[in-house]
């Protein structure tokens, strides 16, 4: 459903805890939206994610990607407008942008990458980043009520 | 809402529990709704099944109802272990069933899978259903309750 913005939302919700980020900074804005950012590791990258929730919505800000080491802006992903957060989004925006960075990184420096087994690669990197937590947590509470 | 009910809130990510209201016809914990300038009215609905907290994103429309998102939380570790925004899927309550049910069987099979751990997918689907489905059927003031007897014992 596409709508006039913004939604009011006077809850101050631990949104970040709850998708696996751990919040760095957050802002009520007068719209009633809580702007929040948060960050999770990622082999030795940092992912700031920034998000704003409304109600019965929240959507997807804008993605950073840095450098843990010496804290360099690896990538900054501009998220058009209305698109709603999920992590897959996520997962689907970052992995993209990496892959296209690192192929063409190599270019410029005259090497040759798999841009295919790149991609398998962090794939395989970003799911176990973003959803690790959620398959060891559904197989404790499938375990205690006998369902394995 | 007891002290202990409203930790259960915070539990699954919601700071302001009071923003919640029980909903005997939809049997299901409301938020205060919004309606924007377009006329739409969004609002978050929470369900408790044991031992899942799911949450969904509502926007009713002229017309139509719509599910924007949902969510389902363990309780017990505070860990999401689903989540997903849609663009136009109608609401429904059998639709929010249906698919926690397949998305919760779905992600244990696969987990399982992962961990080298073969199961029978008919056999985990027969008891998510049913533990899903009688979740959503009880009185989630019970479920609420029941809930926070069991993970909210200290």
């Amino acid at each position: 459903m596409n709508n006039n913005l913004p939604a009011i939302n006077n809850t101050n919700s631990d949104l970040c805890g709850n998708y696996g980020l751990e919040l760095q900074a957050s802002y009520l804005a007068p719209s009633g939206f809580n702007y929040q950012a948060g960050v999770r590791e990622l082999d030795g990258l940092i992912i700031v994610e920034a998000v704003a929730e409304g109600v019965g919505c929240t959507y997807l800000c804008g993605i950073r990607v840095l450098n843990k080491a010496d804290n360099t802006l690896v990538a900054e992903i501009n998220v058009p407008r209305n698109v709603h957060y999920s992590r897959q989004k996520c997962v689907d925006l970052v992995s993209k942008e990496l892959v296209d960075l690192l192929v063409n990184a190599a270019t410029k420096g005259q090497y040759w990458i798999d841009r295919e087994a790149a991609l398998r690669k962090i794939n395989t990197l970003l799911d176990n980043c973003y959803f690790e937590q959620s398959r060891k947590s559904i197989l404790i509470w499938a375990e205690s009520l006998g369902i394995i | 809402m007891q002290n202990k009910e409203i930790q259960l809130f915070q539990q699954v990510g919601i700071a302001k529990a009071g923003n919640y209201n029980y909903s005997e016809i939809a049997n299901s914990f409301n938020s205060t709704g919004y309606t924007s300038l377009a006329g739409n009215t969004y609002f978050n609905s929470i369900w408790f099944v044991e031992g899942l907290a799911v949450l969904a994103d509502i926007g009713i429309g002229h017309t139509w109802t719509f599910l924007n998102g949902l969510k389902i939380v363990n309780i017990q570790d505070k860990k999401l272990v689903f989540d997903s925004s849609y663009h136009c899927r109608y609401y429904s309550k059998h639709a929010v069933i249906s698919t926690v049910v397949e998305k919760v069987t779905s992600l244990i099979l696969e987990s399982a899978a992962k961990g080298g751990l073969c199961l029978n997918p008919l056999h985990v689907e027969q008891k998510v259903r049913s533990i899903i489905v009688n979740g959503f059927a009880k009185d989630q003031r019970y479920m609420l309750n029941y809930n926070t007897q069991k993970f909210l014992k200290a």
